[in-house]
């Protein structure tokens, strides 16, 4: 994203204070996810957990799973060059991302038996989900980001910091599902 | 040419050893490092004694400056002495010494004074309000320790820091810089544990007067308070009493049960000291607090958590009566009657002891109250006793200790007496007295 | 005026802004309407509305301001400038109220911006002390007096975190030789972003005003008039500058320092920033996800912390004080920074113990994480957390008195003259020491069970906010002056602010305390004349009114002073430190070469040591210092 004129050395040292900056703000931002975790265990216990979907659960868990499989499958691609790869694996993370927010939003959020309102358990099961979708939303927004300036040839094995810090996030969100998951569908036992 | 290699494996910035030191050519050895880019950390020492090596200075330069550094320790007699204090005149190391002694003795004299001074002074001028509680006791002693330690360390700090500006500032004309002082880790460690075992001691002290103001009291009243927007409720489980004035006997320790209906407030009588919140939620939300008033007269509970528009008027009296007076008004208020045997009898219906003990001889679930005291009661363990104050007492209290022979054990409900007051399980033992 | 002074309002960034903002609001509603009818709900409801249209009002703003335009570049794929400027022929007035991507111009919008706000907030105060002037409601309504207290409190917070901001911006590159910070248009955003967050703040006028304190607790804040969701809207726009803010200081502390400045080699001011910065980043999540987490209980029935809903209020106050408490040291830190650094200077005499007074900031920063329970002490919280909390609140006097006492052992034989910036550094020390000192009562739980939302508290945390920020913030002000605009202040009535100020201080802080152990409460509009404190409020609102006279007379001495004063010589304080080795007003691009550090940052009185040198000795392989990376931010 980077003008290309500069040499090749001031790119990396760009890339390595971007690289601290993207990992500072995913500490930042793990102290909302972390809040947020904490706020569900206090209230709710370890006995305790909305009525959930579990199929649908283990559905998009799985599907984001894969998804960061994928998204790392194209990161490597492009510090290889290989650039049909890497707009492969984008895409294809952006999809199943897609399907993620659609499985969560469209219809864990329709189908389940109580509103945002209805207690404790429903507002911190809409609040989670709701954050984590958010991010997800931005993560796939930044991903087409990504992939339209990749198929305009922006990206080189040497340079695409762009494509990591994608990537890098992606993987964030993930792991704060992996976090997430067990949190709402698991552990406990359905209370509304 | 081992050195070097020795040197070379262990890497350290630069070592610059005494000039004396033929096993080392210096010229060799720094040409070695001048050449190098990195920052070097120098210490410049002797090891002309054996037993210790002595630091002449040490910095951190890069290697084209050693040279000139150097040429400040031209001969040796010079570099023995520390370096001459800049600008400040030739002054012995003793005669250095001695001042600054002089300096601290007068110093350390004015905190003393300033000290004494504040402590006398805040303690005429009286900073807490009246102490109307037995847990005053230990907060205000607290407060005692806690202002005298803020006295001697505002005092410390301010009269070094005024002694500075007054003593030590710069004489006009004179641009030279003071003494190079770089530090003192002897100093820095000492002012790190002072400090850390007084907060330590604060703490240990805190959390005793803390245990002290909760401990339970010999004989202990309950009161519900209840805050809304914007009033106190009072409620006496005991008498049934509700007030929008919190009575209480002197010296009786009263339990608070503190809730609220709506927002957060807070219960504080500044002349008991402790405060507590007050919480919507009902049951689960429940704070106790307990307060034993020690002086007779008119105080006010003042909410102190701001609970909206008139978070200011939310106010209440709290009058602390003479045991006697206390008993009057209980009774004046809860309708009761003055004679016990009365409120025995009433405790006996709304307590539902009616519903298994009757008074007329006949057996229900339990024994009969007729006749019963003074009687003796055979148990099912085979031993005996008599019917007197300390065994109904007991047998209220405490259902399942003993059980009279013929009666199935457990029956009687052990929490019945959690909701009975002293007070009245005595109401109801002049009450069983008179049925004979 | 000259002619070029003259500003074309409509260009500049400010006002094209604030235009975006006036049109992003109604878009948010309108939009929200739209939706509602969609669902079948009845269209208009103020609430929602507002709320949404407040957040579009802040996304337009920064659209207008034009300070995303390079990140949307970005996204297309198109180019941008290595070094970024966002208005080149901007001059005068108008390149302050633009977006500029140069620190140094960063910095004096966040000091600019904090001064107004500071000046907003002193408004408030004075307003609700004069009817505290005797008890009984005089003109100011109980509804009315609640919002002003608030607003007094949280204007004034806002105007702290900005303060922190514009001195580490200023100084921070400058200090360390960058030539900018790591991420220039993030900076430009962590700054734009509080003026849209500052007029929320104002809204609250418009919408019911609010009646819960700076703290915003629950239940009562889910039941508080409209104007709440402002106040919790503009903290969390302010949050989100100091979470960038911090991010961008943190990388630039790290990443960009000059040739030969290890970690013990900063200016100690870079350490006070750096350890600031941690707490900002990470902390400033808590207050912004607890009040997301009443908003969303006002907006869509949630329950977090409302009993009947199997929520629980004490949680909102872990969440709170889990940012707030360590937000406390944000707001001093920097302030003794300011006061490590300035010191040496005006005593000759290198700093005491540098590397325990760096190291003391990071123990006050990391085990402020660990304190924030002792704000509820008698909140009903879990019993068994007092005692603990008890324990780990008073070690941080520890770290805190290592500051004190290094800095007295730096005063200690030292030659002092009393320039206005040292005497506001003395006026801080004495201050600060009086605020630090009446935390511990607090901090003891036995103690804290009678001050808790006391005046005693009031009288605390201005102690140290003045002591750890006023103050320091003043001398920061006065010292960095000439090195800001190449001309002196006016001396003597820098002298005078000095004089009316210290004094009027610990008249009003002293008599908070001392109300506040005679029972009189915060937050309240009218206080019990049975407690005798009449003459003590007298005092304090009298207090008030100096140290406001005291502030203007300041702001006369900036304003003059900028155009008339004297041009300021080189070094006006013959200080070491790097910024004062280049010119005054510092050049577009801080360091015309890069200089390399070369000894001890505070060695006064050692003859021939030098800090920095700007001879290049050989030629280098390293890549110069104040390297500007981009993207990602
Ligand atoms: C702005 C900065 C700031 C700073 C630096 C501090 C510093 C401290 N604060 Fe303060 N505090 C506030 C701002 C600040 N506070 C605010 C705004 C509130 C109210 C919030 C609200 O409710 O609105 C508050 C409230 C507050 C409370 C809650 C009170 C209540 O509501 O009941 C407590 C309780 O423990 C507390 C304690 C402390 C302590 C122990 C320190 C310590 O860090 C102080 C350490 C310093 C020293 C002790 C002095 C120097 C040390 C020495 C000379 C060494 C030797 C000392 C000893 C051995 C004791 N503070
Ligand atoms: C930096 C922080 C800061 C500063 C500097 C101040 C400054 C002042 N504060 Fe502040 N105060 C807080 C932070 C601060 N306060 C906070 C956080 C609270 C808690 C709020 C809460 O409980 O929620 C609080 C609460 C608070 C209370 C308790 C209110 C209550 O509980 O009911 C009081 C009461 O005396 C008070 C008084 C003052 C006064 C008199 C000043 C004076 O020093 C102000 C002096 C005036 C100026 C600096 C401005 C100069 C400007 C002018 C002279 C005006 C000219 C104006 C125009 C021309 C428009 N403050
Ligand atoms: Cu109830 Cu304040
Ligand atoms: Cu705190």
């Amino acid at each position: 994203m980077t003008t290309h004129t500069s040499t090749l050395v001031e790119y990396r040292r760009k890339v390595a204070a971007n690289r601290l900056g993207l990992w500072l703000f995913i500490l930042s931002d793990t102290f909302v996810f972390g809040g947020l975790y904490v706020s569900r265990f206090y209230l709710l216990g370890t006995q305790e957990r909305p009525e959930v979907s579990q199929l649908l659960g283990f559905v998009v868990t799985a599907i984001l799973l894969l998804s960061s499989f994928f998204m790392n499958r194209a990161e490597t691609a492009m510090a290889h060059g290989d650039r049909k790869t890497f707009l492969r694996g984008t895409l294809t993370t952006l999809i199943l991302g897609v399907i993620f927010l659609v499985g969560v939003v469209g219809v864990e959020w329709q189908i389940a038996p109580f509103g945002p309102g209805d207690g404790a358990a429903a507002s911190i099961f809409y609040t989670m989900t709701g954050f984590h979708a958010f991010h997800v939303l931005t993560g796939v927004i930044f991903l087409a980001v990504v992939y339209n300036n990749g198929r305009k040839g922006l990206y080189s094995a040497e340079r695409h910091w762009a494509v990591e810090a994608c990537a890098v996030y992606w993987h964030f969100v993930d792991v704060v599902w992996i976090f997430f998951y067990p949190a709402l569908y698991l552990i406990g036992l359905p209370v509304i | 040419g081992e050195a070097l290699a020795a040197i070379d494996v262990l890497n350290p910035d630069l070592v610059i050893v005494d000039y004396d030191d033929q096993a080392l050519n210096r010229e060799e050895f720094l040409a070695r490092f001048v050449g190098s880019e990195k920052k070097l950390r120098v210490v410049l020492l002797s090891l002309q004694n054996p037993e210790e090596a002595i630091v002449y200075d040490r910095r951190t330069m890069a290697a084209a400056q050693i040279d000139r550094w150097l040429e400040e320790w031209p001969t040796e007699e010079e570099a023995e002495a520390p370096p001459p204090p800049s600008g400040g005149g030739p002054l012995s190391a003793n005669r250095l010494r001695r001042n600054t002694m002089k300096h601290l003795i007068i110093a350390g004299i004015f905190v003393v004074l300033v000290t004494v001074l504040l402590i006398v002074g805040m303690d005429t001028a009286g900073l807490l309000p009246e102490q109307a509680s037995l847990q005053a006791i230990p907060i205000d002693s607290m407060f005692d320790l806690e202002f005298k330690v803020i006295y001697f360390l505002f005092a410390l700090i301010v009269v070094f820091m005024v002694y500075s500006i007054v003593v030590f500032r710069r004489k006009p004309g004179d641009t030279s810089d003071a003494r190079h002082v770089e530090g003192n880790t002897k100093l820095e460690v000492t002012w790190t544990l002072i400090p850390l075992v007084t907060v330590l001691t604060f703490s240990f002290l805190g959390a005793q007067s803390l245990a002290e103001t909760q401990a339970i009291g010999d004989s202990v009243m309950e009161v519900n308070v209840i805050g809304s927007q914007w009033a106190w409720r009072f409620e006496y489980p005991d008498t049934g009493i509700v007030s929008n004035e919190l009575r209480l006997p002197v010296g009786k320790q009263a339990l608070l049960h503190l809730q609220s209906t709506d927002v957060i407030h807070s219960f504080w009588v500044p002349e008991f000291r402790v405060k507590q919140d007050a919480l919507p939620g009902g049951e689960e939300f429940i704070r106790d607090l307990r307060v034993t008033p020690t002086k007779i007269g008119e105080y006010k509970v003042r909410c102190a958590e701001l609970c909206g528009l008139n978070h200011a008027y939310m106010e209440a009296p709290v009058i602390v009566m003479a045991e006697a007076d206390y008993k009057d008004w209980e009774i004046a208020e809860s309708g009761l009657s003055p004679d016990p045997v009365v409120r025995g009898q009433k405790w006996y219906e709304n307590y539902g002891c009616n519903a298994c003990h009757t008074l007329d001889g006949t057996i229900k679930v339990g024994p009969s109250w007729k006749g019963l005291y003074g009687s003796e009661a055979k148990f099912t363990d085979g031993t005996t006793a008599v019917a007197d104050d300390a065994y109904i007492y007991e047998s209220i209290r405490n259902p399942g200790a003993k059980t009279v022979e013929g009666f199935t054990p457990g029956l009687m409900p052990q929490n019945i007496a959690e909701k009975m007051s002293d007070d009245q399980i005595s109401d109801v033992i002049e009450f069983i007295k008179t049925l004979k | 005026m000259s002619e070029n002074n003259r500003v074309n309002l409509f260009s500049t960034s400010l006002v094209r802004g604030l235009l975006a903002m006036v049109i992003g609001i109604p878009v948010g509603m309108g939009l929200v309407t739209v939706v509602r009818l969609l669902v079948g709900l009845p269209a208009w409801k103020a609430e929602p509305a507002w709320v949404v249209g407040a957040v579009f009002g802040v996304v337009a703003f920064m659209l207008g301001t034009g300070v995303m335009n390079d990140w949307l570049k970005w996204a297309r794929g198109e180019e941008t400038p290595e070094h970024p400027i966002a208005n080149p022929n901007l001059k005068g007035l108008a390149k302050y109220l633009s977006v500029s991507f140069d620190h140094k111009v960063i910095g004096i919008q966040y000091g600019v911006t904090a001064l107004i706000l500071f000046t907003l907030a002193g408004a408030y105060a004075l307003t609700f002390r004069t009817e505290l002037l005797a008890p009984e409601i005089q003109f100011l309504q109980p509804k009315n007096f609640n919002t002003t207290m608030s607003l007094h409190g949280i204007v004034m917070i806002g105007a702290m975190l900005i303060g922190v901001g514009a001195m580490s911006n200023y100084l921070v590159p400058l200090m360390i030789g960058a030539n900018d910070m790591a991420f220039p248009r993030l900076n430009a955003f962590a700054y734009w972003v509080n003026v849209p967050a500052a007029v929320l703040l104002t809204l609250v006028w418009f919408l019911g005003g609010f009646d819960t304190g700076w703290t915003g607790y629950p239940p009562l804040s889910a039941k508080a008039p409209l104007g709440m969701q402002m106040f919790f809207l503009g903290v969390y726009f302010i949050g989100f500058s100091s979470i960038f803010g911090s991010l961008n200081i943190i990388v630039t502390i790290v990443k960009m320092r000059a040739k030969g400045m290890s970690y013990f080699r900063m200016p100690i001011f870079v350490w006070t920033a750096f350890a600031t910065a941690l707490i900002g980043l990470t902390a400033t999540q808590l207050i912004g996800l607890s009040f997301q987490m009443v908003m969303f209980e006002r907006l869509f029935g949630m329950g977090f912390f409302e009993p009947s809903k199997g929520g629980d209020p004490i949680l909102f106050q872990h969440l709170f004080w889990f940012y707030s408490h360590p937000a406390v040291y944000v707001f001093v830190l920097t302030g003794l920074g300011v006061i490590s650094e300035l010191l040496p200077v005006f005593v000759r005499k290198p700093l005491f113990g540098y590397r325990w007074v760096a190291l003391s900031s990071f123990g006050i920063a990391l085990v402020g994480f660990l304190v924030w329970a002792h704000h509820m002490f008698t909140s009903g919280m879990a019993a068994y957390l007092r005692v603990p909390f008890m324990y780990s609140t008073l070690l941080v006097a520890v770290p805190t008195g290592i500051k004190f006492f290094s800095w007295v052992a730096t005063m200690w034989e030292g030659k002092m003259s009393f320039e206005t910036p040292m005497l506001f550094v003395l006026g801080a020390i004495s201050i600060f020491l009086l605020g630090g000192l009446s935390g511990p009562p607090n901090g003891v739980v036995s103690t804290d069970l009678h001050l808790q939302d006391t005046y005693w508290i009031v009288g605390h945390f201005h102690a140290t906010m003045f002591g750890g920020f006023v103050f320091p913030f003043f001398a920061a002000i006065y010292y960095w002056f000439p090195k800001i605009t190449g001309r002196m202040y006016n001396e003597r009535l820098g002298k005078i602010h000095f004089y009316l100020m210290l004094p009027a201080f610990y008249v009003q802080s002293l008599g908070q305390m001392q109300v506040g152990l005679l029972g009189m409460r915060r937050r309240i509009a009218d206080y019990d004349p049975a407690l005798d404190i009449n003459l003590s409020h007298q005092l304090i609102t009298l207090a008030g009114f100096f140290i406001g006279i005291s502030v203007l007379i300041a702001f006369y001495n900036f304003i003059t002073s900028l155009r008339r004063g004297e041009v300021a010589v080189a070094n006006p304080w013959r200080s070491r430190s790097p910024e004062w080795q280049i010119p005054s007003p510092v050049p577009a691009h801080n360091f015309d070469q890069p200089f390399e550090v070369v000894g001890e940052p505070y060695d006064y009185g050692l003859e021939g040591s030098a800090y920095v040198s700007f001879t290049p000795s050989r030629p280098s392989t390293e890549v110069p210092s104040g390297a500007e990376p981009a993207a990602a931010d």
